[in-house]
């Protein structure tokens, strides 16, 4: 068989490599200056699977996950979309599920998040719902995947 | 690699430039430019910006929304304009953040298009749409990588 649609993947993209703490309900953007995600890092794949490398100050309860938006920037020349708050929680683009019960003195853990719509240019923020503060040297890393015919 | 499918876009068209005020509720259509396939190559898809302010700090859950409405469907014959009687075809909604006024830029990404359309937005939000507002489109599509 030849030139079915398969899945090719670029390189994966660190957006945080050591993020600081995060207290409950708090946003913080993935914000390593050289990548605000332009088509130049991405080349213009439309979509990204997801990393987040995570720990908390202590034990979270059930249900708590952490929600990953996506701000678009200069989308009017130079002027960027409002940057995602507590009072803009846009836009939303998934969540990572966190495991009951992990924080405190355990290791991170690494959560999924597949086939997100990714645009020309962007920034990517997480938002805390877990029940406990997010520890400091949090990542997040992105993977930009698209479709291709299988080789010939 | 090459043949793997990518996003290109076109030159960003302004559909509204420097539209009128609008009291909330109101319909207003975008008319300096209609999205015709003379202006969007027939690319499928295109990401909406609006740049807009508000008479005063608008309440929480205040939306802009935006309508296609489709033109020349049957010979020169045009589908009905998007009002407060027929609310049709909505196609997204720019969200605004609680208590803003100021001039702010609000995305909307990845609208299908057909062949000529108009769009008209209605605003949501519970202020007047202050004169001045924008709104523009950049069409876009998938193509091979080279």
């Amino acid at each position: 068989m030849a030139e079915e649609i398969v899945w090719t993947y670029a390189s994966q993209v660190v957006l945080e490599g050591t993020g600081a703490s995060i207290a409950v309900n708090g946003f913080q953007a993935a914000d390593l200056s050289e990548l605000t995600w332009r088509s130049d890092i991405h080349s213009n794949y439309p979509w990204a699977d997801f990393a987040l490398r995570i720990d908390f100050q202590a034990a979270v309860d059930g249900n708590s996950f952490i929600n990953l938006y996506r701000q678009d920037v200069e989308i009017d020349g130079d002027n960027d979309a409002p940057a995602p708050a507590a009072t803009y929680t846009y836009k939303f683009v998934g969540s990572f599920p966190i495991i009951s019960g992990v924080g405190g003195a355990s290791s991170p853990n690494y959560y999924s998040l597949t086939d997100i719509p990714i645009k020309y240019a962007q920034q990517f923020w997480i938002e805390n719902k877990a029940s406990q503060a997010v520890d400091h040297s949090w990542s997040l890393k992105a993977t930009p995947k698209t479709y291709m015919p299988a080789p010939k | 690699m090459s043949d793997e499918v990518i996003w290109t876009y076109a030159s960003q068209v302004t559909l509204e430039d420097s539209g009128a005020s609008g009291a909330s509720d109101v319909f207003i259509a975008a008319n300096d430019d209609t999205l015709e396939s003379g202006v969007h190559s027939n690319f499928p898809l295109a990401d909406f910006v609006l740049k807009a302010d508000f008479g005063a700090a608008v309440a929480a859950g205040s939306v802009v929304n935006l309508y296609r409405q489709d033109l020349n469907i049957d010979s020169t014959n045009d589908a009905p304009a998007p009002a407060t009687t027929y609310k049709h075809l909505f196609v997204g909604s720019f969200v605004i953040p609680t208590g803003t006024s100021a001039t702010g830029y609000y995305p909307l990404t990845d609208v299908p298009l057909v062949a000529d359309q108009q769009f008209s937005i209605e605003n949501k939000t519970d202020q007047n749409i202050s004169a001045g507002w924008d709104l523009k489109a950049t069409p876009k599509t998938y193509e091979p990588a080279a």
